[in-house]
């Protein structure tokens, strides 16, 4: 690859709260994706979490303070990757808001901002890796995760990546674009509403007859695999590193 | 129109339960909102159009003293009456004069969801004068005695077999279940009311400032009649649908009509100029135009939520929600359902009984994606949670409750430091050990129980990944 | 009752405006263009649909018939004749109302009709300068145009974007001919092909700036159809269910 000089090695993982404490094995899949990209990984110590469900829930104040830190835990030069829509949202697109009358602190984000991509992001447009020439059989279909998808306008990235491994079998469900029912706590606030959603999501999943659904957000992941539990399917649940990790793993299997 | 926003739990969670509501909600995903993708693409410069009509329509609401004194001035020289109301009760007063002053009987109305804000038809049924509401949607929901559903499909949540029993009642004769014959039913039965009527009363889907005209968008032609067969002719608008010139109409009836039914335009748009010109074959001899504010100066008066008055009532956002298509649009709990109406809604009528609307959505974003005017509806729910939690913009607003306050501190305080986070994790960890198999949680005690009803929980891992990520490195 | 005055402060109040400000321009609406602009617009508006008329007919019936629009091409006014009597016949109409718009009167369509023994009805009335009688005559020509079986009008503009036809209703032009009826048949020329609905509404605000103020402007697209009833696609409501158009030329 001729870009390979402008190819940045250093990144800087941005994991987010629900991976670190929930998720860690998607974590450890996006270090080992991008490690076999030719990336070196650092895990700036400090970081927590991006301060979304305060701002969610409408304590802007709190919001603030957390977010404030965190753009001080990952100032600096090099990218920040993040295994998430929707923390990428967060700071991407609403911290402008947050910070809308703080002149200073806008420019501190927008020099974070510009510096943050999404994990498929990150392989397609930065490295240029749309074909990781990963291998696995099994069939799986894709939710398109809300604020990757409409806050952030990913969706190509992940689909291409998903294309591009040999064997795996993609099967678009019906409804794929729209929201799982998560939405923090909403989930606990509406649980009727966000039951019939998730209901939804999973029936219109199972139907394509696809044993995994992949996703780009380990919140909404999260929220679908608890469904998946209580109604006793059997379909797999993969956050969009996982299936790449496993795909380019030399064993066959994850780390 | 009675405020039920307090209802918005009890309410939406029965919705879900309703599988003739869930069908019918279905509806709206399938018809309306792919017929606006399609319509969408199907334009060239639909950006370019969303655009404009946004700007046109920022445009008149900042400058919105200038052209209510210019639609004022022109609809009087064009031979019309305006009528100024500062609330419900004076618009519905004036209305009731006028239909008193001329002897009224019927009055034919096409669809006007400020009609709905101002009780209208309560208000000429106790005054003696039979309302007719003309729309078929809005004929099936008046015989129903039910509010609107849909801000462009009324009756979307009826089956056919309740209309079927609707219809009947009134017609007698045999029970039809045939959509065409329901129809042709209702056609019958509005062409009476048509032609005895002495006043119609129309909805407003623009107000052309600069040659006092009103633009009314119907399918069925009910629009067209209640312009044209009465003498009396009443237009009700709220104080935002103003538009400068005649000419952004071109704009504004496209991006309207796309977006609210997919269609390139509808079978008719009626552009009224006041009443009936001398000479003239046909036409009502009386116009009135009544402006109505009704809570709207709320709105109009942050300069966030300002944003909200740019709204066409198209519906789009409430096609594209998930949550309006399970919670269902009674459950909103007055006129305006949907993303627009969760942020309208408590504005217009209050905040804090409304206070559920406004968190009764996941920001998914797809409300956005479809306005044709672009309104950032997410960022404005989230402003109105942060009135409600912080009484960000009036003290008196705060009602979150204290248990949410305390977590809200508690969470800042782990998540400000990375060891106090880890001990927090670690801690958790342990005190969801006896509830989980298998590192999911069955069960947790409320609030939380509203998730464990239907969903697992993880269990925080005993072994975070920073914590992995250290023992990687060395 | 509110006062307009207190009405306009109140809007002022909550935008935090003076009175005596000026209006910023904003080229985003039209507003701004002067009368000779509009004007000068709407000339090259009618040089531009001439030269681009053959391109324009072709898509004005392409959008006028997936709206539900049934197009009649005829060379000449006796052949639209010909095409609304086989309309009418083929309803087995005998109540038949037509408009007095100009193009009406080159077409001939008392013979053709009176030939299937139907009395085509001249939707106008003799106006009177007594208020109560004129009100007699239109009430008594709103019954006729309700008891018509098919409805005959001309038409002003035709919008090639969406396959409108849009109406001025003026004496001679009445506003329920095309609405009342099962069926309407509109009758018009090419030269009333404009491309979209910028330049209707921009010809149709030149004439109020002219001022030619009409009381109404109608756009008719297709049949009237509702979606009220489960979303099924029903034809027919309150206006027309079948609807025609004979371009001659
Ligand atoms: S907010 Fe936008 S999408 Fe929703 S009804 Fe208003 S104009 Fe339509």
């Amino acid at each position: 690859m001729t870009q390979s000089e402008q190819i940045p090695r250093r990144v800087l993982l941005f994991v987010t709260c629900t991976v670190d404490q929930l998720y860690p094995q998607i974590g450890e899949s996006v270090v080992n994706v991008l490690e076999r990209q030719g990336c070196e990984v650092d895990f700036p110590a400090g970081q927590t979490c991006c301060g979304q469900p305060a701002f969610n829930a409408g304590f802007t104040e709190d919001a603030k303070a957390v977010a404030r830190r965190f753009l001080d835990v990952f100032a600096g030069e090099d990218p920040i990757v993040v295994p998430s829509g929707s923390c990428g949202a967060m700071v991407r697109n609403f911290y402008l808001e947050l910070f809308h009358d703080e002149p200073e602190t806008l420019a501190k984000v927008r020099q974070v901002a510009g510096r943050l991509y999404e994990f498929s992001e990150f392989l397609v447009d930065v490295l240029h890796r749309d074909d990781l020439a990963a291998k696995m059989s099994g069939s799986a279909t894709y939710h398109q995760c809300c604020h990757l998808l409409r806050e952030l306008g990913i969706d190509a990235q992940p689909k291409s990546l998903l294309a591009s491994v040999e064997g795996l079998e993609m099967r678009e469900m019906e409804q794929s674009e729209v929201c799982c029912g998560f939405g923090g706590t909403f989930a606990v606030k509406f649980p009727e509403i966000s039951t019939a959603m998730l209901n939804d999501k999973l029936d219109y999943a199972i139907a394509t007859g696809a044993d995994t659904l992949v996703a780009g957000d380990a919140t909404c992941l999260m929220h679908l695999e608890g469904g998946v539990r209580k109604r006793g399917d059997t379909l797999q649940l993969k956050h969009l590193a996982q299936v790449l990790d496993e795909a380019t793993s030399t064993d066959g299997v994850a780390s | 129109m009675k405020v039920r926003t307090d209802e918005f739990k009890a309410r939406s969670a029965e919705t879900t339960k309703n599988p003739r509501r869930q069908a019918s909600l279905k509806l709206v995903y399938d018809g309306l909102h792919k017929g606006r993708i399609a319509a969408a693409e199907d334009t060239d410069d639909w950006e370019d159009q969303r655009d404009r009509a946004r700007a046109i329509k920022w445009h008149t609401i900042n400058n919105l003293d200038y052209y209510l004194d210019l639609l004022d001035k022109n609809v009087r020289a064009n031979g019309g009456n305006v009528y100024f109301a500062n609330d419900d009760a004076e618009a519905r007063d004036y209305v009731l004069g006028v239909a008193k002053a001329n002897n009224v009987k019927t009055v034919i109305k096409s669809k006007s969801m400020v009609s709905e804000e101002i009780g209208l038809n309560e208000a000429f049924e106790e005054a003696g004068i039979n309302p007719v509401e003309t729309d078929l949607g809005e004929y099936i929901i008046q015989l129903a005695k039910e509010a609107p559903y849909h801000l462009i499909a009324p009756a979307i949540h009826k089956t056919r077999e309740e209309i079927s029993d609707l219809i009947q009642e009134v017609a007698g004769g045999p029970r039809q279940e045939d959509p065409q014959d329901l129809t042709d039913t209702a056609r019958a039965l509005l062409r009476d009311e048509f032609r005895k009527a002495e006043m119609g009363v129309s909805g407003v889907n623009f107000a052309v400032a600069e040659t006092g005209s009103i633009a009314i968008v119907t399918n069925e032609g009910n629009g067209r009649m209640v312009t044209s067969a009465p003498r009396v002719h009443v237009a009700i608008v709220g104080m935002e649908k103003l538009i400068p010139s005649m000419q952004d109409l071109s704009t504004m009836l496209r991006v309207l009509i796309r977006s609210a039914t997919g269609q390139r335009i509808s079978s008719y748009v009626t552009v009224v100029n006041g009443p009936r010109k001398a000479g003239e074959e046909d036409g009502p001899d009386e116009f009135h135009l009544v402006i109505v504010n009704n809570g709207r100066e709320n709105l109009l008066k942050d300069a966030q939520l300002r944003e909200a008055m740019l709204c066409l009532r198209c519906g789009a956002c409430l096609n594209a929600c998930p949550v309006y298509r399970k919670a269902g649009g009674h459950a909103y709990g007055w006129v305006y359902p949907g993303p627009i109406g969760a942020i309208v809604t408590p504005v217009m009528t209050g905040k804090k009984v409304g206070r559920d609307l406004p968190f009764a959505s996941t920001l998914c974003g797809a409300c956005k994606d479809a306005c044709p005017v672009k309104i950032e509806l997410p960022t404005l729910l989230l402003r109105l949670r942060s009135d409600l939690a912080e009484g960000k913009a009036d003290p008196k607003e705060k009602s979150s409750p204290l248990l949410e306050r305390v977590s809200i501190k508690a969470w800042r305080f782990g998540v400000q430091s990375p060891m106090r986070f880890a001990l927090a994790g670690r801690l958790s960890s342990l005190m969801m050990a006896p509830l989980s198999r298998g590192g999911w949680v069955r069960w947790l005690p409320p609030p939380l129980s509203g998730w464990t009803k239907s969903r697992e929980f993880p269990r925080i891992a005993g072994k975070p990944f920073r914590a992995r990520f250290r023992k990687k490195q060395r | 009752m509110a006062d307009k005055q207190d009405f306009l402060r109140m809007v002022r109040t909550s935008l935090g405006v003076s009175e005596r400000r000026d209006i910023a321009r904003d080229d985003a609406t039209s507003f701004f263009l002067s009368k000779d602009e509009v004007s000068q617009a709407a000339d090259d508006i009618r040089a531009d649909a001439a030269e681009r008329r053959t391109e324009l007919i072709d898509e004005f019936i392409h959008r006028a018939t997936e709206a539900g629009w049934n197009i009649h091409r005829v060379a000449n006014f006796e052949d639209a004749a010909e095409e609304v009597t086989a309309v009418v016949r083929e309803h087995g109409a005998t109540a038949v109302m037509r408009s007095d718009h100009d193009i009406l009167n080159s077409v001939p369509l008392e013979s053709a009709l009176k030939a299937e023994g139907v009395d085509l009805e001249i939707a106008v009335r003799e106006p009177s300068d007594d208020a109560d009688e004129d009100l007699e005559r239109r009430l008594s020509l709103r019954e006729k145009s309700f008891d018509s079986e098919v409805g005959i009008t001309g038409v002003d503009f035709a919008v090639a974007e969406t396959g409108t036809v849009a109406m001025e209703p003026r004496a001679g032009s009445s506003r329920l001919v095309s609405l009342t009826p099962e069926v309407h048949i509109g009758v018009m020329t090419p030269e009333a092909i404009i491309p979209s609905l910028d330049e209707l509404f921009a010809l149709t605000r030149d004439h109020h700036l002219s001022g030619e103020h009409k009381g109404m402007i109608n756009l008719i697209t297709g049949p009237s159809r509702t979606a009220d009833i489960e979303a099924n696609l029903i034809i027919g409501v309150h206006g027309p269910r079948e609807v025609h158009l004979v371009i001659v030329g």
